[in-house]
């Protein structure tokens, strides 16, 4: 495995291929993560069709832009972070 | 074909990577207010409480040239060392003299209340041994296991931690600060002899008390 990890190490597109890969898992989190909130999203709209009472609607609005926007912060904190560190190995 | 086997078995671990960066921001988070928040409250119970009840006591104790109290939560006892180490590194670490005046020990070297031949005396409470402090036998308990629980702390000039040692620890590492960590949560005093090479050091001070003690 270290023998592996040395070979890939020494190529110079591997920062790249890290990079992918990174955004890619990344990409998947954030996908599940924001799934929840467009369940929500989809929820509070038939819901408000059956005249549910408002102060639900409006709790469940609130968990769903909270939930979306704290995977939002995460996801464009991951993605600065790992084009810096990218841009750092090539660099190197 | 080697480069694919190579990637075939690196994925999994960038993408495990990749998993722990992306939720990275939320521990930190996480560990600034674990870090945090004990520290601010451990400071304002030291700051607010701590002093008033045991003062008594510790006017009490013989041989009490400079006493410095701080409060341990016992759910606090692992992080209590970094928050030592915290409070002397900034200098907010706070003691009662004799006159039982609260400063930091900043202050007590610029204005020459402390100097090489002084030693500090820290007593460590938890939140229980606090409690203990309302009838005299907890209070003789208290002191005993003072006594039987002294260490020593040097700090170069800068007042920051060299190394803290028992007493009957002499060669102390790294080992003795383990020491108090498995102390902590009950009642520790801490001998603090202060290490100053220089420039704290008052020189008249230490020479009219030798000869002072001479005489």
């Amino acid at each position: 495995m270290s023998d592996e990890l040395n070979l890939m190490h020494n190529k110079w597109w591997f920062p790249l291929y890290e990079f992918a890969v990174h955004v890619f898992v990344g990409t998947l989190i954030f996908i599940i993560i924001a799934l929840p909130a467009v369940g929500l999203n989809v929820s509070i709209h038939y819901l408000s069709k059956l005249q549910v009472d408002p102060v639900v609607l409006l709790g469940l609005s609130v968990t769903e832009y909270c939930l979306f926007a704290a995977d939002l912060v995460l996801f464009f904190v991951f993605i600065f972070s790992s084009v810096l560190k990218a841009g750092k190995k090539l660099w190197q | 074909m080697a480069i694919i086997h190579a990637l075939l078995a690196t994925t999994p671990k960038l993408a495990q990577e990749a998993a722990k960066a992306y939720f990275e921001p939320l521990l930190k988070l996480s560990a600034f207010f674990r870090k945090t928040y004990p520290l601010h409250r451990a400071v304002n119970r030291h700051n607010k409480n701590s002093y008033i009840g045991l003062s008594k006591l510790i006017g009490e104790m013989k041989d009490k040239d400079f006493m410095v109290l701080w409060s341990v939560a016992d759910e606090d006892k692992e992080r209590t060392m970094p928050i030592f180490h915290y409070l002397l590194e900034t200098q907010n670490i706070q003691f009662l003299n004799k006159h039982t005046k609260i400063c930091s020990i900043r202050e007590a070297l610029l204005s020459r209340q402390l100097d090489q031949q002084d030693t500090l005396r820290i007593v460590f409470l938890s939140r229980y041994s606090q409690a203990l402090l309302d009838t005299d036998d907890e209070k003789n308990d208290l002191s005993n296991f003072v006594k039987n629980n002294t260490l020593r702390v040097l700090l170069d000039k800068d007042c920051k931690l060299r190394y803290a040692s028992s007493v009957d620890y002499v060669d102390a590492s790294g080992a003795s600060l383990d020491k108090i960590k498995e102390l902590l949560g009950k009642v520790i005093e801490l001998k603090l002899r202060l290490f100053l090479e220089h420039n704290f050091v008052n020189k008249d001070v230490l020479r009219d008390r030798s000869h002072k003690s001479s005489a």
